[in-house]
């Protein structure tokens, strides 16, 4: 740094030429400030990435090293010992339990999307009379808890002779929900009406309006909200909990539950394992889907 | 929402209500909100109806009509159920701490990496990543790093010489470990609020730098304030979603103490539930969670509606009061 007893000239260096990088005085301490922000983030940081590092190394460690005190850091050798008792325990079938997450979730994004880009066009693009007070009950039912519903809801699904499958975690899917009509609605709105009308010169009728117009322009916001659809039911635990009892019909959320309740001691290898495998697809999917998420999560200010 | 956008049906002389276009309109507009409305009615009205019907009865699930009882479930709650207060007490301790401990650090989080700094978006990602983990394998994990026999957590505590408390086996501390755990998906909120960060306009602060105002009043004056809608919007979900906890609690209340759980309902793997969760010592039975053993377990489905329906006027009303506070500090005014 040789400007550094000239503070003067260097000053006149950086305006003059701004793109470069600024030497002298000032330049060292902003170098020291950076670092100061970078410690103080990855110091941040930490906590929030340890439970991932915990886990990740945990999965390949022996178990005899999951559950020991002092906690093993590195683990002694590596192994897939607990993937394997994982999938080895006669009363549990990983291979099952996905299949049905994937079903659940798979039918739940085409339908929901399905429904609720109608629902949410019909809100968005039509001027209908009563419909602000309509989209205010839409709001409303986000406000609700599912517990003034469910004892109801659980025993129509009951009379209906449901229980035990997935059709109360699908059928719901078709009748669309608030939070993925409003997140639609929402990028509706951002089209000009003007393209509506110009169609609507043209012959098109509504329904026309929607798939050919409408539908093209908002697909980014299609999957934005075929993947809120799918995160919500891949992580929800709740539903099947109640709706479904039968182990072959179990999904990966509940099957992980279960296998904890359902052991007198616990294979702590296995559970880890199994936690691994319930995190893992939704870390891998994140990392693909990022900026589509976040765009969802910023225009509607609800994280799924 | 839109205004502008708002109804205005216009009527014609003598004749019909609504013009032949706004009687397109509502035709088309309901035809296409139909699948909306049968919901409503199937999943939202005929069931809230329905359960308030049943609060009044000692309805199980099977004889139907149930018999009427009158007020009798909601004296009970309040007068003889041993549990019932332990768990409303529960749920506002949980309300009380983890809406605003979960505002102020995913503001201040927030606030953090808003810094035009290299590399600012890996810490981003890296602190947004938990969001992503689901609840049950987010509870596995932290029942996994709370374990009082050879988890990391106590293991540092220890090597610090601090004291290692027993976390999701203790009734003092189940709470705060479940604390720990929703503020590990703080980045949730963060994200939120980074978006709220970003749509302060520059020449603020530009101004406010040359009428001498320096970076922390500028964050007083000018941040938080601006960012008191996002903040609303977050402490009204939040809100609701506290009363509603229910999933990591019923997680690690029925773990088996061996894994570092509360030990609740472990009798059997079958769908019976033998003991109440919420252990240990009923220090996580959450309203959800009593509520859900009432259910589930016992099945007083009239009891339970009972106890929902508190539920819903108690979050609907503390709704209402904290959008009837917006006025006083949620400010409006400038943007849009």
């Amino acid at each position: 740094m040789v400007a550094s007893d000239n503070p003067g000239a260097a000053r006149q260096a950086e305006i003059a030429v701004p793109a470069t990088r600024p030497r002298g005085r000032a330049a060292v301490r902003r170098r020291w400030q950076a670092i100061g922000w970078h410690a103080l983030l990855i110091g941040v940081s930490v906590p929030f990435v340890f439970p991932f590092f915990w886990l990740l190394t945990g999965t390949f460690k022996p178990s005899g090293d999951l559950l020991v005190v002092p906690p093993v850091w590195i683990p002694s050798h590596w192994t897939l010992s607990n993937v394997y008792s994982l999938f080895h325990y006669g009363d549990v079938n990983i291979p099952f339990y996905a299949e049905n997450t994937l079903y659940i979730c798979a039918f739940n994004v085409v339908a929901s999307v399905a429904s609720c880009s109608l629902i949410a066009y019909g809100f968005a693009r039509i001027n209908f009379p009563g419909r602000n007070i309509l989209f205010g009950i839409v709001i409303a039912t986000l406000i609700l808890p599912n517990w003034a519903t469910l004892v109801p809801t659980y025993m129509v699904f009951k009379w209906l002779g449901w229980l035990g499958s997935f059709k109360p975690l699908t059928f719901p899917a078709l009748f669309g929900d608030a939070f993925t009509i409003f997140l639609l609605r929402q990028f509706m709105l951002t089209i000009p009406h003007e393209l509506s009308e110009a169609a609507y010169i043209d012959g098109a009728s509504e329904f026309g309006i929607y798939r050919r117009i409408i539908l093209p322009l908002v697909k980014p916001a299609l999957g934005v909200a075929a993947l809120f659809v799918f995160i919500n039911n891949y992580n929800d635990f709740f539903g099947p909990l109640i709706y479904l009892s039968d182990s072959g019909k179990y999904t990966l959320a509940l099957g992980a539950f279960q296998f904890i309740k359902s052991r007198g001691v616990p294979d702590i290898g296995a559970i880890v394992a199994f936690t691994t495998l319930v995190t893992l697809p939704l870390i891998v999917l994140f990392f693909f889907t990022q900026r589509m998420l976040v765009q969802g999560i910023t225009l509607t200010g609800i994280k799924g | 929402m839109s205004a502008r956008l708002g109804s205005v049906p216009t009527r014609r002389a003598g004749s019909r209500r609504f013009s032949p276009a706004t009687r397109r309109n509502l035709r088309n507009g309901l035809l296409f909100i139909s699948p909306w409305i049968i919901g409503l009615l199937l999943f939202t009205a005929y069931p809230i109806i329905m359960t308030f019907y049943y609060s009044f009865t000692d309805y199980d699930g099977v004889r139907f009509p149930p018999h009427w009882l009158g007020l009798e479930n909601y004296v009970t709650l309040f007068t003889n159920d041993p549990q019932f207060w332990p768990a409303v007490a529960n749920t506002l301790w949980w309300a009380a701490l983890s809406v605003p401990l979960g505002i102020a650090f995913g503001v201040a989080l927030a606030l953090l990496l808003n810094l035009r700094v290299r590399g600012i978006g890996i810490y981003r990602t890296l602190i947004y990543m938990p969001t992503m983990v689901p609840a049950v394998g987010s509870s596995l994990l932290f029942l996994w790093l709370f374990n009082p026999g050879g988890g990391p957590i106590d293991g540092i505590l220890g090597a610090l010489g601090l004291g290692q408390p027993g976390w999701f086996t203790d009734p003092d501390w189940s709470k705060p470990g479940l604390l720990l755990l929703s503020l590990w998906g703080l980045g949730g909120g963060m994200i939120i609020y980074l978006a709220g960060l970003k749509d302060i306009p520059v020449e603020l602060y530009e101004a406010a730098s040359i009428d001498g105002a320096g970076k922390l009043r500028g964050l007083i004056h000018i941040t938080l304030p601006l960012l008191t809608p996002t903040i609303f919007f977050n402490l009204v979900l939040g809100t609701i979603g506290a009363f509603s906890f229910f999933s990591q609690a019923l997680v690690v209340s029925t773990a088996p103490t061996g894994l570092g759980g509360g030990g609740g309902d472990v009798a059997n793997g079958s769908f019976g539930l033998t003991a109440t969760p919420g252990g240990p010592l009923n220090s996580t039975l959450f309203y959800s969670v009593y509520l859900y053993f009432q259910i589930f377990g016992n099945f007083q489905f009239g009891y339970a509606s009972a106890m929902s329906w508190l539920l819903t006027i108690v979050v609907v009303a503390l709704s209402a009061a904290i959008f009837a506070s917006a006025r006083k500090w949620v400010y409006y005014g400038g943007l849009r």
